[in-house]
């Protein structure tokens, strides 16, 4: 890429950054470097350090983000590979089933944990219907479960990030590389650890930074576990405290130090396949096909991590038809009348409909800034680029609300954004802005990881055979790239589709609603609260199944992300 | 793509049915947001059940009334914590292009300590309803305070709408389960059998949960005062009383799983016992209990309000500075105090006087429906709050300046060391509470009744900083003590 391009893509994409993300952020966050009497300080970051329970907080959420971060590669590498490698009975409804864990509707995706883990719960109740465990003394796995629950939960909940990404590096990969390995006498673990690991390693870091940061700054879950001493539940409690204290602004920026070093750090150590691009894989992958009992326990894995991973959502599909669901395994009666109340309530279609131009309208834009950021990251030489690879990946460390009280603020009238939501204060520009700015890192890792792998000559032999650059692109480029960006693509779509922290405070009116903002509405309204919002809930996830499904299904023939 | 319609189909079918289902099941009516020009702007932390029938109710009040169709623009950005962003984001913004309003008519709920606060940085506009109507407020009406909960402003700024308290709700199964009597006060929550079974409500994220544990302190003093011998000082009494409540909140701390800003999570955890008793706001723990209420008339979840040492806060409403259709607002004021609008709270839905689709379960602020044909109606009219609320004297003088400390003595205490003082708690409980230990964990010195009234409070008043270290220092003063406790009840001693 010429180098002037390259500035002016960066210079393009860095002010639309700096105004969207650091500017709201900084003005928030820069409360906690202010003092009435002295101006700049380092008081407020000062006395996190000094205290222990703070310390012990971040050190918490730290331990967190790493063991998540391997649990989930445990779950995802093997899946991957397998899935690349061989073919077993059912696989292609199994390779995208595999993903739709990730589809957790907010709020009463806690609620089904619950409903499966609580005391009176449905697995205390099969342990007790087996004799396993004596009915008098429960127990008590959400508060014994503490740090392993919490990593478990990260796990299974996380490792379809890094399936996509391994799975669409595995992709790239040429067989006849491995095949040379095979040829020359190679076991097949020493291949797996010379040739296949490193040439995914793009993947492998692309899921894993994600993963990482996702479960560094996970609230949700310790929340479950009523797991308090972990850094962002003691922002989160910071932020709603009374005493409005900027306090807690300080630990957000300490959270963002921590994750961009560890981003910077380990994408020095493994960010790159040290075997370097790989040419495009000439012939049609090759995969061997798994006959009879070795077939069956590969189909048996699968259907197993889909089956636990899943048990949330069975918890939220089985408490929205519940007449009452405590301490058996089942739900005591079945009804549909949740449903109909649920759909049935007006906040409902406006909200779907909203979501929906909401989400993809994010997505369209992340996938054109994701893509322009990559390309400035992969092929070109400026200086500073991977500082700007690095600073695009903060949005996930940023807790929702701070960028929302960032936005909110600046929204007012006379203020920056306020002509982005002009005098009827509809929120839908800025909604579209913030929800593509904070889920931006998936298609930005997504592109990295695809570029690095397609290989630079077939884009150079393009324009030097006098193709015009956009028709390289769409003609080259592109087309290599899709496998990446459609699973990038799925994750912003699908993140922004289960939006919350942004919206609720800046969708303030009914009309502008999104459906997490219904799904919450509805779950505090007294009474049934809860399982009309898990209705909700599984009407989100089986539309964004569905989704999923159909991108995968439609664009795996060309991308060869999932063969189907 | 050709010879690939089938599989578009395939998808696009489903996912088509998928999106239709909500607009099949849609229910008429309730609509008009549109249809109608005058919006009112109603800035809320109160459920969707409330606001779907105060909505409807007050524009069909309206349109009897003046003929005129209006639309009650509920603006909800979460709870009042939001709510305080956002105003403070508007008004500044405001401020800084020389307007007045923000575009908001009226905020509509959420607790005194906010509408204090707002009021005093001169956010609202005077009540008319205090002049048109005055007997809502002479003799018999709303009294400007109850154990020391202002209802009402004295510059008539806000007033009380509906009201509220917290109660101790607990699960049936559990409480017999772990072989313990039914609760029937606070005291009872501190029984080392609740041990992590007791949820609690945050008190830095809630004023109205602090006043809980303001009532409950002022309990124990008074009872150290009654008991008082002759001789002793005022102050060294009211100093032990102190004491004693500290150690109960200590107990009731060690007792619990966590402390949560979310209403509706307390009821909803001991319902599916997660949790064996919490603190629960009167209305929720209403209705969850009666939800689950079986065909012999027995509810897993009982609620009570516990004997002395409850309080009773309002949710109250205020008119905004500068607001757009300040005629409007002022009308909606006047609807919620009316017969019609504080029956809504409390009468059966589908009655008369009731709601369209829910019963909210709430009692109204208005003393004099508490009588005839609007009890009657009521649903939960037995509560009788105003009778029980006379039979506690509530002393400000006792508790009323410690306010802020107490919050902040509940966190260092309870909430930042809860860890360690779990794991010391455990090990009491394991070594049958050995005197040494049960002391160290005792020792309340460091928020004794003088220095929460003297230096804790000062701090706190002064630079952010310097009540940040106070608070981290007091908070490792606790997590001392509590591991101390723990090595001392592991030797036995």
């Amino acid at each position: 890429m010429r180098t002037w391009k390259a500035v002016s893509l960066t210079a393009l994409v860095a002010l639309l950054f700096g105004v969207f993300f650091i500017y709201p952020v900084v003005m928030v966050i820069g409360e906690a470097f202010y003092d009435k009497e002295s101006g700049f300080t380092l008081a407020y970051v000062g006395e996190v350090f000094s205290n222990p329970v703070y310390v012990e907080g971040i050190w918490n959420a730290l331990l967190l983000g790493i063991t998540s971060t391997v649990a989930s590669l445990l779950i995802a590498m093997p899946l991957a590979l397998l899935a690349h490698r061989y073919r077993f009975p059912l696989k292609g409804a199994l390779s995208a089933l595999i993903l739709v864990p990730l589809v957790l509707p907010p709020f009463v995706g806690a609620v089904g944990v619950k409903q499966m883990l609580g005391v009176k719960g449905a697995l205390n109740a099969l342990l007790g219907e087996l004799g396993l465990m004596d009915p008098a003394t429960p127990i008590d796995w959400l508060g014994e479960g503490r740090f392993w629950g919490i990593v478990i939960m990260n796990a299974l909940h996380l490792y379809p990030i890094l399936y996509m990404n391994i799975a669409a590096a595995l992709s790239h990969l040429d067989p006849a590389m491995e095949e040379a390995a095979q040829n020359l006498g190679c076991s097949p673990w020493r291949r797996l650890r010379r040739i296949t690991l490193p040439l995914t390693m793009p993947g492998i870091f692309a899921g894993g930074a994600i993963v990482f940061i996702w479960s560094f700054t996970e609230l949700g879950v310790p929340l479950v576990f009523d797991y308090s001493r972990v850094a962002p539940v003691q922002i989160y409690d910071g932020i709603k405290d009374l005493s409005s204290n900027p306090f807690p602004y300080a630990l957000v920026a300490i959270m963002l130090v921590i994750s961009s070093v560890v981003f910077l750090i380990s994408k020095a150590l493994l960010g790159r396949s040290n075997l370097g691009t790989a040419p495009r894989p000439k012939g049609e992958q090759t995969e061997k096909r798994l006959r009879g009992v070795k077939g069956w326990l590969v189909t048996a894995l699968f259907l197993g991590v889909f089956l636990v991973a899943s048990l949330p959502h069975l918890g939220v599909i089985f408490l929205s038809i519940a007449t009452d669901w405590y301490g058996s395994i089942l739900p005591e009666g079945i009804t549909g009348a949740h449903y109909q109340e649920a759909l049935g309530h007006p906040l409902v279609v406006s909200s779907i409909q909203n979501s929906l131009v909401y989400a993809t309208g994010s997505m369209l834009l992340d996938l054109i800034l994701g893509l322009a950021i990559a390309w400035v990251v992969v092929r070109s030489t400026i200086r500073g680029r991977a500082l700007l690879d690095a600073l695009v990946m903060l949005p996930l460390a940023v807790p929702g609300l701070v960028l929302a009280f960032g936005y909110l603020a600046l929204a007012q009238e006379g203020r920056t954004f306020h002509f982005l939501v002009g005098e009827l204060q509809d929120p839908t520009i800025l909604l579209v802005i913030a929800y593509a700015v904070r889920r931006l890192p998936y298609v930005v890792r997504a592109a990295v990881a695809g570029l690095q792998q397609s290989n630079i000559a077939l884009e150079e032999a393009a324009l030097s055979l006098g193709a015009t650059p956009m028709r390289m692109m769409r003609r080259i480029a592109l087309p290599l790239l899709s496998a990446n960006l459609i699973a990038g693509g799925i994750l912003a779509f699908a993140f922004a589709m289960l939006e919350v922290s942004d919206s609720l405070i800046l969708a303030q009116q009914a009309e502008h609603y999104p459906i997490t903002k219904a799904i919450y509405s509805l779950l505090s309204m007294l009474g049934n609260g809860y399982e009309l919002a898990s209705a909700l809930g599984v009407w989100a996830m089986v539309f964004l199944g569905i989704s999923i499904l159909g991108a995968v299904v439609l664009a795996g023939r060309r991308g060869g992300l999932f063969r189907i | 793509m050709r010879g690939n319609w089938k599989k578009y189909l395939g998808i696009l079918a489903p996912l088509a049915a998928v999106v239709a289902a909500p607009m099949v099941m849609r229910e008429t009516g309730a609509e008009g947001a549109r249809a109608t020009e005058v919006r009112l702007e109603v800035i809320t932390p109160h459920t969707e059940t409330i606001r779907r029938e105060f909505g409807e109710a007050f524009a069909e009040h309206w349109e009897e009334k003046t003929g005129e169709s209006v639309y009650v623009n509920w603006r909800v950005p979460g709870g009042t914590s939001e709510i305080k962003r956002v105003l403070d984001g508007a008004y500044e913004a405001a401020a800084g292009i020389g307007k007045e309003g923000i575009g908001i008519d009226v905020f509509f709920g959420g607790g005194a300590f906010d509408f204090i606060a707002q009021a005093k940085l001169g956010r609202f506009e005077t009540l008319r309803i205090f002049e048109t109507q005055p007997e809502l407020f002479g003799k018999g009406g709303i009294p400007a305070m109850v154990s020391g909960e202002p209802y009402y402003d004295a510059g008539h700024l806000w007033v009380g709408a509906v009201l509220s308290s917290f109660g101790i709700c607990y699960n049936v199964d559990l409480v017999a389960g772990r072989g313990l009597e039914p609760p029937s006060r606070w005291d009872d929550l501190g029984d080392p059998g609740y041990a992590r079974g007791i949820a609690l409500a945050d008190t830095t994220k809630s004023a109205s949960v602090t006043k809980s544990f303001e009532m409950l302190v002022q309990q124990k003093i008074q009872e150290e005062l009654a008991a008082a011998e002759e001789p002793e000082a005022h102050e060294v009494v009211v100093a032990r009383g102190w004491d004693k409540s500290m150690r109960l909140i200590q107990r009731i701390g060690a007792n619990s799983r966590y402390f949560t800003d979310s209403s509706a999570k307390i009821p909803r955890d001991v319902a599916q016992g997660d949790a064996v008793a919490g603190m629960c706001i009167d209305f929720y723990g209403r209705t969850f209990s009666e939800g689950l209420k079986k065909a012999d008339g027995t509810s897993r979840l009982q609620f009570l309000t516990p004997t002395g040492g409850s309080s009773i806060s309002v949710d109250p409403v205020a008119v905004l500075k500068g607001a757009p259709h300040p005629e409007l607002a002022q009308a909606f004021v006047e609807f919620v105090l009316s017969r019609e609008g504080q029956m809504l709270w409390a009468a059966a839905p589908g009655t008369e006087m009731g709601p369209k689709y829910r019963a909210l379960r709430r009692l109204p602020i208005r003393p004099d429906l508490y009588e005839g044909e609007t009890l009657a109606a009521m649903v939960d009219g037995a509560a009788m709050p105003y009778e029980k609320a006379e039979k506690f004297t509530y002393d400000p003088s006792l508790t009323g300046h410690l306010f802020t400390p107490l919050r902040n003595i509940v966190r260092v205490m309870c909430i930042d060391a809860h860890e360690e003082m779990k794991e010391a708690w455990a090990a009491l409980i394991a070594a049958d509470f050995p005197p040494e230990a049960t002391a160290k964990f005792h020792d309340v010195s460091a928020v004794a009744y003088e220095k929460a009234g003297g230096t804790i409070k000062s701090t706190l008043k002064g630079s952010k900083v310097d009540a940040i270290r106070m608070l981290g220092d007091l908070a490792g003063s606790f997590r001392a003590n509590y591991k101390e406790a723990r090595r001392l009840a592991r030797k036995g001693r």
